[in-house]
């Protein structure tokens, strides 16, 4: 075990050298340990789905977990809230398919952004 | 390779000095992992115990976060009461005063433990367990060890609470709530510490007198002590009888924790008419051994019990 001082600085012990290393190595195997466990964690919070994200924030069930991850609720989409009321009795009470914005969303999104590609 | 630290200023001052040759094992002391050891598992029986089912892997996080939460504030007790633990029999062998750790360091690895322990299970398990990790880590550090330890002999009946929190954040881990029956666990554990601490304290009392810790037995006297060890034995008893009233224990439970029970009243009883002196001692290491079994059987009667019920359930 050597120890002494160069230009005031104390030189490392062989022993502390050791520890230091070790302490190292624990650190790492932490930070490893970690990292593997936020993945599994969020794996079981959001489901493969959400981990998985192939369609970006444009897959509904990814954005809606997320939302509900945080405690946030998803924002009420606009297209169900300002259609305005056919007016007169004669007006047709089925919608067509041209008409709909697109299909429900089950997260409650704006349609448009439950369509993969579509902006 | 050789590297090079910078010096410390005063080289009698080793336990503040920027250098450490701390192993890996030091570290883990800092956790107190026998202390942890009691958290984890009244902290699994809570979690077992509550009504909501958690997923597997949310549990194994969620008490992996209270140990990780229980251990970091045993290492910021560490930090701040490195001057005494320097001066005490039974901690004089801890890592910071025998220079292993720097106070420093136990300090930034009790906080940055605290941090993520409660950050984690935040972001995983919900937020209602996390702030009751918080509380628990805070209460421990701030109100015990630096407000209420050095100034009253009511410092580990009030402190006390910090260690009966686990249990309840298991239950609030799993449930997202707090309710009557994790209440109850607290109360247990509450009830628990001061005859388990005043027990260790009279056999020890010579090492918080010369460190100025006014402990029950050096406030009080030894006599006053036994007396208060008994009050709480019986009141102790008396609440963890109480689960098999509202469903957390069944009969089983109200049989074996009862048996228990007597079996602690006895030995607090031989503690408070045993004289002075080594018989006494004894007496009350006898009485600090068998608390810790106690309060194991306890709450492995619960789990038993919990775990039985689940089982024929499964069964039937």
């Amino acid at each position: 075990m050597s120890e002494g001082l160069i230009e005031g600085h104390r030189v490392e012990t062989a022993d502390e050298a050791r520890a230091r290393k070790r302490r190292s190595v624990a650190i790492a195997v932490a930070l490893v340990a970690m990292v593997g466990l936020f993945y599994v964690g969020t794996l079981v919070k959001l489901g493969p789905e959400g981990v998985r994200n192939k369609d970006g924030f444009k897959n509904p069930n990814a954005v809606k977990k997320a939302l509900e991850m945080i405690g946030a609720r998803p924002a009420t989409p606009a297209a169900t809230t300002t259609q305005p009321k056919p007016a007169g009795p004669t007006a047709t009470p089925k919608a067509k398919p041209s008409d709909a914005a697109g299909p429900a969303s089950p997260s409650g999104l704006a349609p448009a952004t439950a369509q993969p590609g579509a902006n | 390779m050789t590297t090079l630290s910078t010096p410390a200023a005063d080289t009698s001052d080793v336990a503040v000095s920027s250098t450490a040759r701390g192993d890996v094992g030091d570290y883990i002391a800092l956790l107190k992992p026998r202390v942890m050891s009691l958290v984890i598992f009244t902290a699994i029986v809570g979690m077992l115990a509550a009504p909501t089912p958690i997923h597997p892997v949310l549990a194994c996080i969620a008490i992996l976060c209270i140990a990780v939460g229980a251990g970091a504030s045993g290492a910021l007790n560490m930090w701040f009461d490195a001057d005494i633990d320097a001066q005490m029999q039974r901690t004089a062998a801890r890592p910071v005063p025998r220079g292993h750790v720097t106070a420093d360091q136990a300090l930034v690895f009790g906080v940055v433990l605290s941090v993520t322990s409660v950050m984690t299970l935040a972001l995983f398990v919900n937020w209602a367990s996390a702030a009751l990790l918080a509380l628990t880590i805070a209460f421990y550090v701030f109100i015990y060890t630096m407000w209420l330890k050095r100034r009253t002999a009511q410092n580990i009946v009030i402190g006390g609470a910090a260690g009966a929190f686990p249990p309840m954040i298991g239950w609030a881990a799993a449930t997202g709530n707090v309710s009557l029956e994790s209440v109850v666990m607290f109360a247990i554990i509450f009830l628990w510490t001061p005859p388990h601490f005043w027990a260790l304290a009279l056999y020890r009392a010579r090492d918080y007198e010369r460190v100025g810790v006014p402990m029950l037995p050096v406030v009080a006297g030894a006599q006053a002590t036994r007396l208060q060890i008994l009050l709480y034995s019986i009141a102790l008893v008396a609440v963890a009888a109480v689960p098999g009233f509202i469903g957390l224990g069944g009969i089983a439970y109200m049989v074996a924790s009862t048996l228990a029970g007597a079996g602690f009243i006895c030995l607090a009883w031989r503690v408070y008419v045993t004289p002075d002196g080594r018989e006494n001692d004894r007496a009350a290491k006898r009485l600090f051994g068998y608390s810790i079994f106690y309060l194991f059987a306890v709450f492995a009667l619960m789990l038993v019990e919990h775990a039985g019920a689940a089982l024929i359930k499964v069964l039937a």
